[in-house]
This record gives structure tokens, sequence and C-alpha cells, in this order.
């Protein structure tokens, strides 16, 4: 027996996701069938759509449909808090990534490194379209002449009459 | 008893393992030395690997069905109050079990491929029977050794070195993600088709050790490869379905990092399916359809490193565990053979043929690599991208749906252009007047499909372009069957007649273009996605919702309680134009030993669209009920689509008129050895 304790994947589990867990169980356990849900409006979830929510179901904030999210559900009370400000979908973004940092975007900005991520796609798809190119190109051309140069006979002269002689005789 | 069985269930797997080891010595051994005696003994081997591991297989399930929780694996994943179904889908719920599962085909795969080559391919075998073994000893290795799922649990106790056995009571449960039906079945199918793809990528390594790359390998391949693509395909269809059903969040496909690590290999293995016709054809793109051969099968395995080791995060996150090192190592080790032998076999490899034309079908095949590599390639850079940057930046990002969509779309939306295009092209060349008589139609009715759906205020642009580009990839293969009915119909036959005939004298074709009808119903699902709405509402007994044409009214909420779950069903009247059509439950459950809540979304489903209701809870305020409905056009098709691609490639697999004559004129192999003397 090499392990010892069956809490082994506990382990990985960072102390704040424990608290959550542990908050999410008494609530369900109080309320087992009572399970509680957040209604938000349409343009919470359109706000919702530029990030990504954090539990690991890599969904949209606005699609995550866990229920009690430890992740979604404040994110989505922040956001509409931030429209309740009269805050653009733009200062939104900007006031998420300075509190969570870039890891909340549901994609990669379009600025320094992380402009590679888009790029580095159509970049290979370029790549490969000159590599067809180049090889539709070796592949149409006319095959070398294997010996001497186009006008010159593959077949000695000699030989040629001897053929010819030959199969004359054969006929 | 149950303590026989779980010691029984550890010497076979242990006993594999070393029987598997001595399959690697011995064929490797026996083809270098050409002893045929030492190759037969591996192939034994390798069939009692397979017995051995079917005996662990029944052994961790007698321990699942019987709840033995002295198992740490039987208790992580299994509970007394579970349906005995789920017991048994337990056996590939967690990372031990999924690997004994995936041993388990592979070694079933294993035995096939040995049975049906007895009498041909007998050069290649002993290096086929020679990879495979070494690729079932790594499953072995880590299933002994690193996840074994026959661990016991044990407690430390004050002073002692050693850990005293301990049983709890009752185990954890499965994930509740995975009590649904589909999940009985999605694994099995989708393990079907990774480690399938082990078997094609044995052929390629002995073909290239041996050097043997004449054209009866490619076509063994070929076939070998088709199986496993057929499942990974179905597999993960289902796994779209299971998504759709049980996370609610009211799609199918989240670009989650395990649904990439599926859809890689298959895009790549779709790739060499199309291009090994030219190969089988014209003896051309051999260094590429060996590319792709190996890639497939590498690409299973780094699919499997990327989810199962942690290092991404997933939906699939119960499936994780510290088998990353062993995983990675194990890739190393076979892209350095793979490439080792790819480039010292280059001169073996040249294509046999030249290209008269560039407006070729040729060139059509040249194209769909490009764009289905270009798809593969997206999708595992989004995947890898938040390693790297991770990496080089010490900063996570997260990619999910928006760049796989803003990338893949425009992608895919070309190679659903090439997919009309491509079989229309001729061989060699393709004049004017055929271009002309082939794609007029076509053309014509995509055309003036774009014009309605643009007179009826249609202004997706993504989507508007997929249905326009859908009606002329179908317009282009009925066109095709038409003619080809059409052609038999002078010899006297019915139109049906002929279109039977027709189609299972050439499977390969037909069957093909059964597959790209497939895809075309795919396309029509995934470009109604471009419609979607929903609503979200609190609501009370007697109050209403409403979405398009239907009008929802909650008439009660039930509570429901068994020994493995808690549930509340709302009952949801539906009524359209006021007409009362259907009563929709949906239900929020709460698994009592996982502690895991999940959706079980009610749906009515038809071609035109599907209206998709979600029990999302209830408010803490008021205690009403909370019901998020998505209206979801067209997404149907999307499950016939699956349907058709099960028929197209099923019937690609029969053996047509010509496949046949060549086995018949396969020189049997006691002649062959008779001429080697």
């Amino acid at each position: 027996m090499k392990k010892c304790g069956w809490v082994a994947n506990d382990r990985r589990k960072t102390q704040g996701w424990a608290v959550l867990k542990f908050l999410l169980i008494v609530i369900v356990f109080l309320f087992p069938t009572k399970q509680f849900a957040q209604v938000f409006s349409p343009e919470v979830k359109y706000a919702s759509e530029a990030f990504v929510c954090q539990c690991s179901c890599n969904h949209q904030l606005s699609a995550c449909g866990m229920l009690n999210c430890g992740s979604a559900t404040p994110l989505r009370t922040e956001i509409q808090g931030h429209l309740t400000e009269g805050k653009s979908q733009k200062e939104i973004v900007e006031a998420f990534v300075a509190k969570y940092g870039k890891v909340i975007l549901a994609a990669p900005t379009m600025q320094g490194f992380d402009l590679a991520a888009w790029l580095t796609p159509f970049a290979a798809l370029l790549f490969g379209l000159i590599v067809v190119y180049f090889v539709i190109k070796a592949w149409t051309q006319p095959q070398p002449v294997l010996a001497g140069n186009a006008s010159t006979p593959v077949i000695p002269d000699d030989y040629r009459d001897k053929m010819e002689k030959e199969l004359k005789d054969l006929g | 008893m149950l303590a026989l069985v779980r010691d029984f269930g550890q010497f076979c797997l242990l006993f594999a393992f070393c029987l598997s080891c001595y399959a690697i010595v011995s064929s490797f051994l026996g083809g270098k030395l050409g002893n045929r005696r030492l190759v037969e003994t591996a192939e034994r081997a390798v069939m009692a690997v397979c017995g051995l591991v079917t005996l662990t297989v029944f052994s961790l399930w007698h321990q699942l069905l019987n709840d033995n929780f002295n198992l740490q694996y039987v208790a992580a994943n299994s509970n007394r109050a579970m349906p005995w179904f789920y017991k048994f889908g337990a056996l590939w719920g967690g990372q031990e079990g999924s690997l004994v599962f995936w041993c388990w085909i592979l070694s079933l795969y294993s035995v096939t491929a040995v049975v049906l080559n007895l009498k041909k391919n007998r050069n290649l075998m002993p290096y086929v029977v020679g990879v495979i073994s070494m690729v079932t000893t790594f499953f072995l290795l880590v299933n002994n050794f690193v996840a074994n799922p026959f661990d016991m649990i044990g407690v430390i106790r004050p002073g002692s070195p050693v850990a005293t056995p301990f049983t709890p009571m009752d185990g954890n449960g499965l994930s509740a993600l995975l009590q649904y039906w589909a999940m009985v079945i999605h694994p099995p199918i989708l393990y079907t088709g990774y480690v399938g793809f082990t078997i094609p990528f044995a052929f390629a390594v002995a073909a290239l050790i041996t050097r043997d790359l004449d054209e009866e390998w490619i076509r063994t391949t070929r076939r070998w490869m088709m199986v496993p693509w057929l499942f990974q395909g179905i597999g993960v269809l289902l796994g779209a379905k299971w998504a759709y059903v049980v996370l609610g969040w009211g799609g199918y496909w989240g670009w989650d990092p395990v649904e990439n690590a599926s859809l890689m290999p298959w895009l790549a293995a779709t790739a060499f399916l199309h291009s090994v016709i030219m190969q089988e054809r014209k003896g051309m793109m051999k260094v590429w359809n060996m590319v792709l051969i190996l890639s497939t099968f590498l690409l299973c395995i780094f699919g499997t490193f990327l989810t199962r080791s942690g290092i991404v995060s997933s939906v699939h996150s119960f499936a994780q565990s510290p088998i990353g090192p062993y995983f990675s190592s194990f890739l190393f080790l076979m892209i350095s053979l793979s490439a080792y032998l790819l480039l010292t076999r280059l001169d073996s490899l040249k294509s046999e043929n030249r290209l008269d034309s560039v407006v070729s079908r040729e060139s059509s095949f040249l194209f769909n690599n490009l764009i289905l590599l270009a798809s593969m390639f997206a999708i595992l850079w989004g995947t890898i991208f938040p390693i790297i940057t991770e990496y080089l930046q010490n900063e996570k990002r997260t990619v999910s749906a928006p760049f796989y969509n803003k990338v893949n779309i425009p992608i895919g939306l070309f190679l659903l252009f090439l997919t009309g295009v491509g079989p229309l092209l001729a061989w060699r060349k393709t004049s004017m007047q055929s271009l002309k008589r082939n794609f007029t139609m076509p053309t014509i009715a995509a055309l003036m499909t774009g014009a309605v759906f643009f007179a009826f205020g249609m202004r997706h642009f993504y989507s508007t372009v997929c249905l326009v580009l859908c009606v002329f990839v179908m317009a282009t293969i009925l066109a095709e069957f038409h003619r080809g009915a059409n052609a038999r119909r002078s010899q006297g036959e019915s139109y049906l007649e002929a279109l039977w005939i027709l189609t299972f004298r050439n499977t390969r074709r037909y069957g093909g273009y059964i597959v790209h009808i497939a895809m075309v119903f795919l396309f029509v699902g995934f470009a109604g996605a471009g419609f979607n709405r929903d609503v979200m509402k609190e609501l009370g007994a007697g109050e209403s919702i409403e979405i398009g044409s239907y009008s929802l009214t909650l008439e009660q909420v039930k509570n429901n309680d068994n020994p493995n779950y808690a549930s509340a069903v709302a009952v949801m009247k539906v009524y359209q134009n006021g007409k009362l059509i259907n009563t929709l439950l949906p239900e929020r459950r709460f698994y009592k030993a996982k502690e895991e809540s999940t959706t079980e979304v009610a749906l009515r489903s038809n071609l035109k669209e599907d209206l998709y209701v979600v029990l999302s809870g209830f408010t803490p305020s008021t205690s009403k009920a909370v019901i998020h409905v998505f209206l979801n056009p067209l997404v149907s098709w999307i499950w016939i689509g699956g349907l058709v691609f099960m028929l197209g490639t099923v019937v690609c697999l029969i053996p047509d008129k010509h496949e046949k004559a060549l086995q018949k004129t396969a020189i049997p192999v006691e002649v062959e050895e008779l001429a080697k003397t």
C-alpha cells in the first residue's frame, strides 16, 4: 500500500476554496431543496460575457449554471453594482482586470503578448498556405529530363537504327 | 470473498504488466531475428494480457457493485445509495478505474489486430505487436504503480509506522454530473475512439521500421483508422449531448480542455482519411500521411496528459491526479521514436506522381488537409496558451469560448465550402466546362437561399453564411447522387434501386458523401446558435414567463427525496399561441453523498427549435423558483447529423467491389513466404 488516507485530493485545494465549499455545504444542508439562485438582468448577462467564471467550469460568467457558484454569484453581483453606478462595459472590464488580473477575461486581449494568441493560428494558416503553394508548384512543374538536353534523343542513333531494322525484319 | 477478489484483481493487473513486458521483448526480438516462434509467443502473450486485464476489470466491477469501501477507488467514486448502473459506470468515473478501462479496451483492440492479421501483414506484425505492447505496458505500469484502483484506505495511528486498513461506512459517491444515462455509454465510446488510434500508429511505426511501405499497409491502416474515428466522433457528440442536458447553461460545446482534447485527434484523423485517398490512388502525400497517423496518436496521449495532470483547469477535474510526469515522459519517448523513424525513412516515402493541374481533386485534398490542421492547431494553441503565458509571463490567462469561436468559425466555414467543392473536382485536371456543369445549380441554389434569408431580415453574418454554404454543399452532394442514379437508370433500374446499387457499388465514395451530408446537418445545427435567445425570471405558482411564441406557467414545485438525492421539480405548463401544448418538468437535484447539486433540464425539441427549461434554484428572499428558459433554434440537426455520420461511416467500412477484388487477388501468406525462400 503506497498511499495512506483517502483525502489525498483535498491537498490540492486551496484554503480559500475550502472555506467557500464549507459555506456552500452549510447553505445546502440548511436548505436541501430550497437551493438559492441568482436572477440577473440581460444587461448583467451581456456585461458578464467578457469574463470567465473561476469555478473551473470554463464557462463565461454569463453561462455558469452552477448553483450558488462561489465565483459567478459574487462576480455578477459586482457587475450589477458597476452597472448601477453607470459604468460602461469598458470601465467594468478595466475594473475587473485591475482587481482580478487578466485571468478573469474570457479571451486574451489584443495587446502585447496576448496578441500572439490571436495571430498565431492565422500565421500558421498563412504559413501552411505558402507551403501548399510551393508543394503544388513543385508538383506541377514538368519532370526534368534525366540525361543530356531535351533535344538529344535518349536512345543513341546506332541502337535506334538497329532496333528499327530488327522490327522491320520481324514484320 | 471481497478481499479475495480484490487480491485476485491486483494479481491479474501485476501479471498482465509482466506479460506485456515479455510481449515487447519477444516481438521485437522475433522480428529482428526473423524467429517466427518468438513472434507467436508474443502474440499469445498479448491474448493473455487481454484475458488478465478483463479479469481485473471484472474484479473491480465486483468491488464496486458490492460496495467494498475499503478500496480508495470505490470509496471515492461510489456509495450505497447509487443505482447499480451508476456503480457499474463508476469504473470509468475516476482516474484509476478509467485507466484500467483504457487498458482493457486497448487489450481488446490488440487481440483483434492479432487475430485479423494471423495470415496477412506477417512481416509487420512483430513490430505492430511490439508497439501495441509498449503502449499497453505504459498504461499497466501507471495502473500498477501510480494509480492503482486496488489501493486500500489506510489510517496511520500514532506510534505505528504502517497504516492500518480502514473501511468507511459509506462512499463519497460518483460525481453528480456523471449520474446521467449518457455517461454510462459516453466514456466507453469515446475511449474506444481514443484507444483505437493506437493500432494505426502501431502499423505506421511497424511499416517505418521494416521499410515495408507499400499499398497493403496503408489499406489496412485506413480501415483501422476509420473505426476509432467513428467512435471518437460519436463520443464527442454524446459528450456534447451530456453537456447540453446536464450542465444546464443552454449550450452543448464549451471549449473545455477535455472537449478540445477529444476533438483534436478526431480532426487529425479526418485529415488522414482524406489524404490517404491521394496515397492509395496516386502514391502521393506519403510523408504527410505518416505524419498524420503519428500525430493522431500523439495528440491522444497529449490530450490525456493535459487533462489528467491538472495543468489546465477543466469541468472534468474529477479525473485529475499526479500522473502528469509519467504521461509527459511517455509522450516524449513516443515523439522521439516517431520523429527518428520518420526522418530516417524519408527516402522510402517519396511521391510517385505529380500534379497535372492546380484545379484538381488532388489540390483540393491539400487545401482540405491544411484547413483541418489549421483548425486543430487553433484549438491546440488555445488550450496550451494559458500554460505558455503562465510560464513566460508568470501570469495566468483564460482562453474560453469567445477565442475559439472567433478563430474557428471562419476556418470551419471555409472547410464547409471545400466539402462542397472538393468532391466535384476531377482527378488530374478539371475543365472549365466541368466546373460550370457541376457548380452552376448549387451556386444558384445557395445565392437564392441567401437572398431569401436577407429578405426575411436575417442579419447574423456567420449564421447566414453558414446556412447558405450548407445549401450549396447539400446541392452538390445531391447532384452527385442524382447524376449517378440517372446513369444507372438507363440500365433499367428504378431510381431508388439505382441509388442503392450506386452506393453499395462504391461504398467509399458514396459513404463519404453521406458523411458530408452529416457535416451539413451539424453545421445547420451550429448556425442556429446565432439566433439563441434566453430569459430568466423568478416565478411563483401561477406566474408565467414568455419567450418567442411560447408562454410557460409555473403550476407548482414538487419536492422529492430518495436515498441518493433530494430534488425539487417545477411543473411548467407550456402554451404556444394560447394553446396548451406540453408540460415540462425541469428539476434540481442535490446528491447527498457528494454534496453536489445538478440540473435536470426539461426539453421540448423539434426540427425548428429546442425549448430548454432550467430550474436554476430559488430566490433567498421570496423562495420563488428561478426559471431560465432558452429558445435554441436548429439544435436537433446536430444529433440527426450524428446519426447520419454513423450511417455514412458504416457504409464506408463495407468493402465495395473494388476492395473485394483486391482481397481476392491478395497473395496468401504461404505463397509469400515460399517466394521469399
